[in-house]
């Protein structure tokens, strides 16, 4: 297009001239309504925006940084540790050697240390036979080749030798006594040690000369008036005939209460020590039963390494091929105790285990194989993160604040990652599958959201959805015939002048505050209701069939009778009855309750009527007083409002010829109303359910009040559920800011806007649909 | 026979039946409403009425006992029906008895009072089986206290100060009473007074001194100008020690003077006890009064919860802070809802070039009026708190984050309005749409063929006309707002707020003040007192008053809408 050429203005008289300040004023109105009237609708957006940011970190796994390289004595060390502030390491050698690495530099305020050792608190005649490192807990555990043990225990403590400021870190070995665990003075291997509390447990395979055996020992420490007696054997036990073969590896928990032995064949059994003090068989599982070769049929693999991850709940068996599984505790019901169960298959590394990790923040471990590095989130088996690392890996390690890792290679350099993973339990796994938590028997969903460290917090999202699902329909069972049935009374049949009435009166009750209902449910109604189930089944059944039975008689009435009551007003003549019906139904549900829900009361020792009784006895169901059928009465009040209004303003705007033209043609009103009315405005009641629905699913304050908040995943009408919304008002006032539990009760605001958004969109759209094509007919 | 009826008696129009099914729905809807608003107000206002004390006998040989005695004072509360489920194992003979008798399956619940002295509790609930007598005493006062809750009594005598005794039939013992207990009503005043206005204004200022002290002693290294500062501010505290000192004095003088006069009486147990009248803050003898004295105590006890403070962590006295932090909390987010929600109607209607993506806008501007309010809370907190909040005390409040009491960066009524406000902002927006889109096209037409500027048009002509609309949308919002409790939970609300979001001292209106409100209160009381069937009338009188404040605000919405419709239908063109 071609610039219009600029014309010449001719000049503007004065009396025609704008005020230039009204000239400012239009153009500054002009402007500052557009930016602010954008701007306001972008921050009302920004709302989704921002949950969803702050959610976004929950899906995301570890991020690990470029190594630092460190350079650290080139010995082929067996294990490694290190300090919370990751300043001074320690390395294991071959011998039971320990070096400590000071890694700050000097310029750091303070000299730096440098590579130097601690002496160990050793006896001279302790020589070893064989040794454990413990990375967890910073032990070593050494046998001797007489049968003594002795624990060390590495301690780093911050020291401010500089003043304020100027920190540096002292390791100190703590060593325990000498323990005499073997009773043949011969030497000891796959030494293991634990402690929980006052109690302690150690074991040892002994290689006796009529086989190996495994000794086993629990240590006590008496509380003297003059402070701690001396650490002494409590409890000796030895496995001889019990063991299948020659052990290949022994773990003691830190519960310090049962044993686990591997052998060679690939079988493992679990001693536990009862609360009695006898040491019990408990079972003997075979983790790898398929070899892992398919060529090779038969035999079962053998078990390469076995651990614990934090909490010593679970332990993890790595065969030759990579393959690891996880086996955890559970309490059976039907034997009435604990054992070990399946319960994890991870991923299965490129090759052999050479090394393992743990947490101590959570329950992740660090594997490698060769140069490949893995670390896993053993509840969910997702793998938080993963690498080829280019060196071959001697040892690697987690550090104790989860915030690097570590890796040895077989030149002498230390590979220090740092690693930030905030939420290392998140993820789509831990919230929509299924999970086997430890202590559990089966793979579950659960909400959970409290305890420690060692403790795996539930975040499942699915019986909270399923939760607020049930809340709302049972909602949606009350509201949904009530709302509907009245939205068509009003519009089709009832009085002009008594509409002007009604409908206002229906949205002042969408106006109530949902705490007068919640309180209203909770309080007055939950208690009314629980009692008497058959009485308000039979009172709202009965008004029902009342209403269809009155019907069916007046319309069989002669004329003269019927057209006495003037149309439009049915409502107010069957109004006495149906409450008499409902008074009726409401003594016959007792009287019911008397014949058919006979219990026998243990307490009372006689038969009575008890609905409740009869639903735990005969149904088997949980019967809380809080329960979903009261907030579907409760959310009724809520919901009924909404889908009435929309649903009568959709068929009152059905244009009037539609109904003109039905009735001139001889149908019925019922016939018109039904026929025509409806199907017209199908679009916009169906809209007006989706939004009564959304208005459900969002509803909090009943929700919270009118229900025992219990995390509930069936659809029993006599028990409550916790909803989504219902969920964040419980639980944020507990969450850290920024925390896993503060950005999951985010998820749940954010999975509750998205799907009311989603919800109303439809039906949103569906409304201006419907006004368009009614458009088209007038 | 013939009938006027020229298609006969036979034809019907089908579906009548389903008629009367329909009316049935809209019955049971109506039912519903009427039902909960008479359960409320039956039970809000059955909270004010001064009910007369019972004197119940029990049956010498019947199983009920109330503290080793056949004899109960108290309010008759409710009657319940016993449920074979809910009974002890050694009353399952009441189901043989109540053949006879059916009154043994029933259970007469008694507020008691006294809590003092019967162990914490409120009601006995009595079997109605074993009550031989109900009578109603013209000497049983109830006395209102402080502390414990109502005693229910029968007065022995009134200790004076000065040794003289009324005894409690003498005819002057009421009257004297009264003067007595207005005396002490004044001076409690006078010590609220002091306690609240006087010390409680020094108090704030001697904790925020505190707060820097704090702040100056956690500093590593301080510098010689901050040494002076710690100095000069402990000095300060000093001084404002030594100006609450007299005042202390002061009140703690006329706390004495409230324990001069005291009143004997004894319990319905036969116990003597002594009470001091300072703890005394209202009387009555309930029997005594007849249906106006009562009316009129009715209206003075409405009276007394609206302007009362709460008593006992809220299960006591008035509603007053509650309420008035409802109101602040509405009116804040009036003020900031208003502007942004008509300026972003105007754009969109008046400016916006209409077209696929503005009515794309328009319908999610009303979809998120149906996006849960919980959601707004978590935003609230999520945005307002952890990062506005954050912001502005790393700006105006370093010190206050370094000692980790944040101002802003907690909840308040500032943010916990605005969070309403984001909440029913689409309320605005779309009540101020319709109402600009009612404003006839001719007016705007001639506005401008007159020669005024679009933004003169939409300033003189279109917001005038379109103000009732606006206002509706207004008043719709309020009611929203003030009944929503959820995402309050979040953002500031709180059980017991030790001072109101305004008061007289600068700067007069405190945002970052954490408040009261009524919905929450009824959710708290209700929900976590010590004995929520005790507190329940109280929650009841709670709901009547939040439900009337919500009722009159969409009543004024729907009579403007209704008023509007009528103007606008004359005036167009």
């Amino acid at each position: 297009m071609k610039p219009k050429p600029r014309r010449q203005q001719p000049p503007i008289a004065e009396r025609f001239r704008v005020s230039p300040a009204t000239l400012f004023a239009d153009r500054l109105m002009t402007g500052l309504i557009m930016v602010g009237g954008i701007s306001i609708i972008i921050a009302v957006f920004f709302i989704f925006v921002f949950i969803g940011f702050k959610v976004a970190p929950l899906f995301k796994g570890a991020e690990v940084g470029e190594a630092l390289v460190l350079e650290v004595p080139d010995k082929p060390f067996v294990g490694f540790g290190i300090d919370e502030w990751k300043e001074v390491p320690y390395f294991l050698d071959e011998d039971g050697g320990l070096v400590f690495v000071d890694l700050e530099s000097p310029d750091k305020h303070h000299e730096s240390r440098g590579v130097f050792t601690l002496p160990y608190d050793t006896p001279p005649d302790f020589e070893i036979a064989s040794f454990t490192h413990d990375a967890l807990r910073d032990r070593v555990i050494f046998a001797s080749i007489d049968g003594r043990v002795l624990v060390h225990e590495i301690h780093y403590e911050p020291t401010f030798p500089g003043g304020r400021g100027v920190r540096m870190i002292q390791p100190s070995i703590e060593s325990l006594p000498v323990i005499e665990l073997g009773e043949d003075g011969r030497p000891l291997d796959h030494v293991s040690y634990a402690r929980a509390q006052a109690r302690r447990l150690l074991a040892a395979v002994e290689e006796t000369e009529t086989g190996p055996v495994v000794r086993i020992a629990t240590l006590t420490q008496r509380r003297t008036p003059f402070g701690l007696g001396p650490l002494q054997i409590g409890q000796r036990y030895t496995l001889r005939e019990e063991l299948r073969d020659r052990p290949s590896d022994l773990l003691v928990p830190d519960a310090a209460d049962s044993v686990l032995v591997a052998y060679p064949s690939g079988q493992v059994d679990y001693f536990e020590i009862d609360a009695g003090g006898t040491l019990n068989h408990i079972q003997t599982f075979v983790p790898f039963p398929e070899p892992a070769d398919h060529d090779k049929p038969g035999s079962a693999t053998p078990i390469k390494r076995m651990e614990f991850v934090l909490g010593d709940q679970t332990v993890i068996f790595f065969d030759a091929a990579g393959r690891h599984v996880g086996w955890n505790l559970a309490y059976l019901e039907e034997e009435a105790r604990r054992r070990y169960i399946p319960s994890k298959e991870f991923r299965p590394l490129p090759g052999p285990p050479d090394t393992f990790s743990v947490s101590r923040r959570n329950k992740t471990f660090l594997t490698t194989a060769g140069d490949h590095a893995r670390l896993t989130l053993m509840t969910t088996e997702a793998v938080r993160w993963e690498a080829a690392l280019g060196f071959p890996v001697r040892q690697a390690l987690i550090a104790p604040r989860f915030n690097a890792l570590l890796f040895l290679d077989s030149t002498g350099n230390l590979h220090l990652k740092p690693m930030k993973d905030e939420h290392p339990i998140a993820g789509f796994r831990t919230y929509f599958t299924r999970i086997q938590y430890e202590g559990r028997p089966g793979r579950i969903y659960d909400w959970q959201s409290d305890g420690g460290a060692d403790f795996e917090r539930k975040l499942s999202m699915v019986p909270l959805i399923i939760g607020t699902l049930k809340g709302t329909v049972y909602a949606m069972f009350i509201a949904v015939p009530v709302a509907l049935l009245s939205a068509i009374y009003v519009s089709q049949f009832l009085r002009p002048s008594l509409k002007k009435v009604v409908k206002p009166t229906m949205e002042i009750m969408a106006s109530l505050p949902s705490v007068i209902l919640g309180f209203f449910a909770g309080m007055w109604l939950s208690p009314l209701i629980s009692n008497a189930v058959p009485s308000v089944m039979m009172s709202t059944f009965g008004v029902f069939l009342g209403a269809i039975l009155m019907g069916l008689v007046w319309s069989r009435l002669p004329n003269r009778i019927r057209l006495s009551v003037p149309s439009g007003m049915e409502f107010v003549f069957v109004f006495v009855p149906a409450m008499f019906v409902a008074w009726l139904g409401w003594h016959l549900g007792q009287v019911v309750e008397n014949w058919m829900f006979l219990q026998y009361d243990e307490l009372l020792e006689r038969e009575v009527g008890s609905f409740r009784m009869w639903v735990v006895n005969v149904l088997g169901w949980d019967f809380e007083t809080r329960n979903a059928l009261v907030v579907g009465f409760a959310m009724g009040f809520a919901v009924i409002p909404i889908i009435f209004t929309i649903s009568e303003d959709s068929m009152s705007n059905v244009p009037n010829a539609f109904r003109s033209g039905s009735l001139a043609l001889g149908a019925s009103r019922w016939q018109t109303a039904i026929r025509i009315v409806l199907p017209t405005a199908a679009a916009g009641i169906f809209s007006a359910l989706m939004i009564g629905f959304g208005r459900a699913i969002g509803e909090t304050m009943i929700m919270v009040m009118a229900t025992g908040n219990s995390v509930v995943q069936d659809f029993n009408p006599f028990t409550g559920m916790r909803t989504l919304s219902a969920n964040i008002a419980v639980e944020i006032s507990e969450a850290e800011q920024n925390g896993t539990l503060y950005r999951t009760l985010f998820l749940c605001a954010f999975i509750l806007f998205v799907f009311t958004f989603t919800l109303n969109t439809i039906a949103e759209i569906l409304r201006q649909w419907l006004r368009r094509r009614y458009r088209a007919v007038e | 026979m013939k009938t006027a009826n020229p298609f006969g008696q036979n034809i019907r129009p089908v579906g009548e039946v389903w008629v009367w099914v329909s009316g049935v729905g809209l019955a049971i809807g109506l039912f519903m409403i009427g039902f909960l608003l008479a359960v409320i107000l039956w039970n809000g206002l059955n909270f004010f009425w001064p009910k007369r004390v019972a004197l119940i006998e029990l049956d010498p040989v019947g199983r009920t006992e109330f503290r080793d005695q056949k004899l109960v004072a108290g309010v008759i509360m409710a009657r319940l029906a016993l449920t074979p489920e809910n009974l002890s194992p050694g009353n399952a003979d009441l189901i043989d008895l109540a053949i006879e008798d059916p009154d043994y399956m029933r259970e007469m619940q008694v507020y008691t009072g006294n809590r003092d002295v019967f162990a914490n509790r409120n009601f006995a609930f009595l079997n109605m089986g074993d009550i031989v007598g109900i009578t109603y005493p013209d000497d049983m006062l109830v006395l209102e206290r402080t502390e414990w809750g109502n005693a229910i009594v029968r007065p022995q005598e009134l200790r004076l100060g000065d040794g003289m005794i009324i005894a409690a039939d003498d005819p002057s013992f009421s009257r004297q009473l009264r003067t007595l207990v207005n005396e002490v009503r004044e001076r409690r005043a006078t010590i609220t007074r002091i306690e609240r206005s006087q010390i409680g204004r020094l108090n704030a200022r001697m904790s925020r001194e505190r707060l820097e002290v704090r702040y100056l002693d956690s500093l590593e290294d301080p510098t010689p100008a901050q040494q002076a500062e710690r100095a000069s501010r402990v000095e300060r505290i000093d001084e404002i020690e030594s100006l609450i000192r007299p005042l202390m004095e002061q009140s703690a003088l006329l706390r004495g003077m409230q324990r001069e006069h005291s009143l004997a009486f004894t319990l319905i147990d036969g116990t003597e006890r002594v009470q001091p009248l300072g703890d005394v803050i209202n009387f009555y003898f309930p029997n005594k009064k007849g249906l106006f004295q009562r009316i009129g105590w009715f209206l003075f006890k409405i009276w007394e919860f609206i302007t009362d403070y709460p008593r006992e962590a809220n299960t006591e006295g008035g509603i007053f802070p509650a309420l008035f932090g409802t109101f602040v909390m509405t009116v804040l987010m009036s003020l900031a809802v208003t502007p942004f929600g008509v300026l972003a109607a105007v754009y969109l209607r008046e400016y916006a070039k209409q077209g696929p993506l503005v009515s794309a806008v328009r319908i999610s501007i009303n979809n998120l009026a149906g996006v849960p309010s919980i959601v707004f809370g978590v935003f609230g907190l999520g945005f307002f708190i952890h990062e506005v909040g954050a912001v502005i005390d790393m700006v105006f409040y370093p010190r206050m984050v370094a000692i980790n009491t944040p101002v802003f960066g907690t909840g308040g009524i500032l943010w916990a309005s605005l969070t309403l406000a984001l909440m029913t902002v689409p309320v605005v927006i779309v009540a101020t749409e319709e109402a600009l889109a009612a404003v006839p096209r001719g007016v705007r037409e001639g506005s401008l063929a007159c020669g005024a500027s679009k933004w003169q048009t939409i300033q003189r002509l279109v917001l005038p006309a379109s103000s009732p609309g606006i206002l509706t949308g207004l008043i719709l919002a309020m009611a929203r707002g003030a009944g929503e409790v959820a995402p309050l939970l979040l953002v500031g609300v709180m059980a017991l707020a030790p001072s109101l979001p305004v008061d007289g001292m600068f700067p007069f209106v405190h945002l970052d003040r954490k408040f009261m409100h009524l919905g929450f209160h009824i959710y708290i009381v209700a929900l976590q007192s010590p004995d929520t069937e005790a507190t329940k009338p109280l929650v009841f009188a709670s709901t009547l008053m939040l439900i009337l404040l919500v009722i009159v605000l969409n009543l004024g919405a729907i009579m403007i809408r209704n008023h509007l419709r009528r103007k606008l239908t004359s005036s167009a063109f």
